[in-house]
């Protein structure tokens, strides 16, 4: 009889707990918008109501990524009204056609920002740096979105030595970065690994260890932190379940630019003995912008942790040395310092108009560049 | 209503009983054969060590064979662990032959401390687990040759040759690891990558574990799918049973494509130049040599393992007269070894593919040699 009444009662939690999770997760998908097939991005006012902008979110929903060895992962192929990555698993760029002149071949390296989350394939930086670039120089441009998702420096050194690997050689690279390099080393609480390390490392270690107590954890804890139940709670604490609650390491965001700027000698090594000419941005975030817009405020509110470290990490970009002594290193964090309309759409990404203002930037150093280098 | 709910509840009792009833039993069903799989097993010799007693002890001058089988099981027990970027990395061990530091480099005779002391001079030596010296013990390794050599030529400058060697690794991996070394400010005076067997192993340039880190990243369906295989096969009965299925995989084919293989020694070769200019912008003298390999140039019947199935290595056999054949146009700094055993009538492997005491003092002398010819150890006389 207790046995009967224990088992009835588990079976009974058991279906309480499955029900609450279902109401969990109509709740979770009515706050991301999923029931419109869109996600909260499109609220942003850097939109302001654009026609395109819900298509492109929803397109959004279901991109993406793939395995890749030693960087870890690259776009799936895609093709969308907005979104086209290629089999490759990169980017399209629109490129001006100009027969019979000579070519120009120029990499852009980054993150999420490179690679253009909120923008269409026309407005991404390499379109928008490809169409400026053409209608300033006689040569051909091909410019090439090797931008990816959640990138850091170190991923981006190990695909730009992949593709000269393979004989892909370019004639000059762009690498825009700062935001990720920053995220990660908080995230991870140690420079240079790329975003979510530690899932990886616990993963492998899981499965080489082969420990049947360790399967059956993971296998719940999976399953529970994946739980809608799980992602209230976490809303509910305002805690980011990425992020460690510990205080950071005192030096970390001295050590994540002292870590990024070895990648960029690195690079300048490279590409002097490979015959390309490197140039370096650091990006804005909504954290630099000065005159910030409601909406931007709350993306500024929505991590309150990071905050504060990203701009201890800026302020220790800008007292580098190493960066601020390199003539090829450009600190782009304050070019929206006087811009008063909406820009992002996130703590990181922009609109099409801060795309082109970014572009617009990059190009004037590299016009004069490639009008007196040419192609290497 | 109160009868339909009545019988609702009759059904979710009744359902509710037999389910976990079911599941307890399955259970209890699996707790002997846990005890059994858990208890501690006696430790015996290994087949292979008892088989080939002879000749493993002349390999191991004054070694036991219950030495030689725990520096075997220190050897081969040991885990791999993640490391960002190349994968993964010999995990941190301390035994009585293998010893590996936190930083991932075994332990070489006379080790110097990390980070480097840049008043020594300072060799890393990368390569796959050849290099880190699988089967022999920490004073027997090629490092800890080429550390004594060294140490005897460089009389007025200390000496301290770190080994990189990792199991599984190849060139990409290798400069992979060397650029990150060299990012985070330790740069040696010479880096030496020895290569060959390895790089045919990854012929589609995808590390070892590839698939498991792949599986780790999927997306969260796929990931509980096959975390939930995983859970059964792990199930201590279930275990029981699959003891009587097959036990061994099938023998690998290897289609001997020239082709491939020409894109394996292409990606080499490129791995190569990317490390010579990493290395030349650092001053870094590097030195690339190509491995000795059973399948060349090796007289087989004083192998222990005899003309046996060298797996997916066998490759080796038709890559490196290959590779021969370009040898000469690889630079100065290519240092080609594949055939230091060709005149030597002995055993020089101590299983399949990994060397003998004595074959990695040949190759630590070799490299010497090398060094010493380009001028490498007189101009890095003066301190960096």
């Amino acid at each position: 009889m207790a046995l009967r009444t224990t088992w009835t009662l588990f079976g009974m939690t058991l279906l309480l707990l499955a029900l609450l999770d279902f109401c969990a997760h109509a709740l979770v998908s009515l706050k991301k918008g999923h029931w419109n097939n869109v996600d909260w991005h499109i609220n942003a006012d850097a939109y302001d109501h654009s026609p395109w902008a819900r298509d492109y979110q929803r397109e959004m929903r279901h991109f993406r990524l793939t395995w890749v060895p030693f960087v870890y992962w690259r776009g799936k192929p895609f093709h969308g009204s907005y979104i086209n990555v290629d089999d490759s698993g990169l980017r399209h760029t629109e490129n001006l056609a100009k027969p019979g002149t000579p070519k120009i071949r120029i990499f852009v390296f980054g993150g999420s920002v490179a690679w253009g989350e909120g923008v269409r394939d026309r407005a991404t930086i390499a379109s928008c740096l490809s169409r400026i670039l053409s209608r300033n120089l006689k040569q051909a441009i091909e410019v090439t979105n090797f931008g990816q998702m959640g990138y850091v420096s170190n991923q981006e050194l190990i695909a730009l030595y992949r593709e000269l690997q393979n004989g892909n050689k370019p004639d000059y690279v762009v690498f825009f970065d700062g935001f990720n390099e920053a995220y990660a080393s908080y995230q991870n609480h140690a420079p240079g690994a790329p975003q979510n390390e530690s899932n990886r490392k616990k993963g492998f270690e899981l499965v080489t260890n082969n420990s049947p107590g360790g399967y059956l954890k993971e296998f719940f804890f999976t399953w529970a932190t994946n739980s809608s139940t799980y992602r209230i709670m976490t809303w509910l604490q305002k805690i980011n379940p990425a992020a460690k609650n510990d205080p950071l390491p005192a030096e970390l965001a001295k050590e994540t630019v002292n870590l990024y700027a070895a990648n960029v000698k690195t690079i300048e090594k490279l590409g002097e003995w490979k015959k390309f000419e490197p140039l370096f941005y650091w990006q804005p975030a909504v954290y630099d912008k000065p005159h910030q817009t409601a909406y931007e405020e709350t993306q500024v509110r929505a991590e309150p942790r990071f905050g504060p470290f990203y701009a201890e990490v800026v302020g220790n970009m800008k007292t580098s040395t190493t960066l601020t002594r390199d003539a090829r290193f450009h600190d782009l964090s304050s070019i929206f310092a006087n811009e008063t309309q909406p820009l992002f759409i996130d703590n990181c990404h922009f609109s099409e108009t801060g795309s082109e203002m970014v572009a617009r930037k990059i190009a004037q150093d590299l016009i004069p560049i490639i009008a007196k280098r040419g192609a290497n | 209503m109160a009868q339909l709910y009545n019988a609702f509840l009759r059904l979710y009792t009744r359902g509710a009983i037999l389910f976990f009833d079911t599941l307890l039993f399955f259970v209890l069903l699996n707790v002997p054969f846990f005890i059994v799989q858990r208890m501690p097993h006696k430790k015996e010799i290994y087949p292979f060590i008892r088989n080939n007693a002879k000749v493993l002890s002349s390999l191991y001058p004054g070694m036991s064979l219950e030495e030689i089988n725990d520096l075997f099981d220190e050897t081969w027990a040991r885990k791999s662990m993640f490391e960002p970027f190349t994968q993964f990395k010999e995990s941190p061990y301390h035994g009585r032959y293998v010893n590996v530091t936190d930083t991932g480099f075994r332990v070489t005779k006379n080790q110097g401390l990390w980070p480097p002391d840049q008043k020594h001079f300072n060799v890393f030596l990368f390569g796959g687990s050849t290099t880190f010296g699988y089967g022999v013990p920490d004073d027997q390794t090629i490092a800890s040759y080429l550390q004594d050599h060294l140490s005897k030529t460089l009389r007025n400058q200390a000496v301290s040759v770190y080994n990189f060697g990792r199991g599984g690794y190849y060139s990409t991996q290798e400069r992979i690891l060397f650029e990150k070394l060299i990012g985070a400010g330790f740069i040696p005076n010479a880096a030496i990558f020895i290569d060959g067997v390895n790089d045919f192993q990854s012929y589609d340039d995808r590390p070892t574990y590839s698939d498991t880190l792949a599986k780790v990243q999927s997306g969260f369906i796929s990931r509980m799918r096959f975390m939930t295989g995983d859970v059964i096969r792990e199930i201590p009965l279930v275990r029981f049973v699959s003891r009587f299925g097959k036990q061994y995989p099938d023998a690998v084919k290897i289609d001997p494509d020239p082709s491939a293989i020409r894109q394996v020694l292409e990606r080499y070769i490129r791995n190569k130049r990317l490390t010579e200019a990493v290395a030349a912008g650092y001053a870094i003298q590097p030195v690339f040599v190509w491995q000795p390999a059973p399948t060349y140039h090796y007289d087989l019947r004083y192998d222990l393992m005899g003309d046996v199935d060298f797996g997916n290595k066998i490759i080796t056999k038709y890559a490196y007269p290959m590779m021969a054949k370009i040898k000469e146009s690889l630079g100065n700094d290519f240092l080609w070894c594949a055939d230091l055993q060709t005149s030597l009538k002995e055993p020089l492997y101590v299983d399949r593919y990994h060397y003998s005491a004595k074959m990695s003092n040949l190759l630590a002398l070799n490299i010497l040699n090398r060094m010493k010819a380009q001028g490498m150890i007189r101009a890095s006389e003066n301190p960096r």
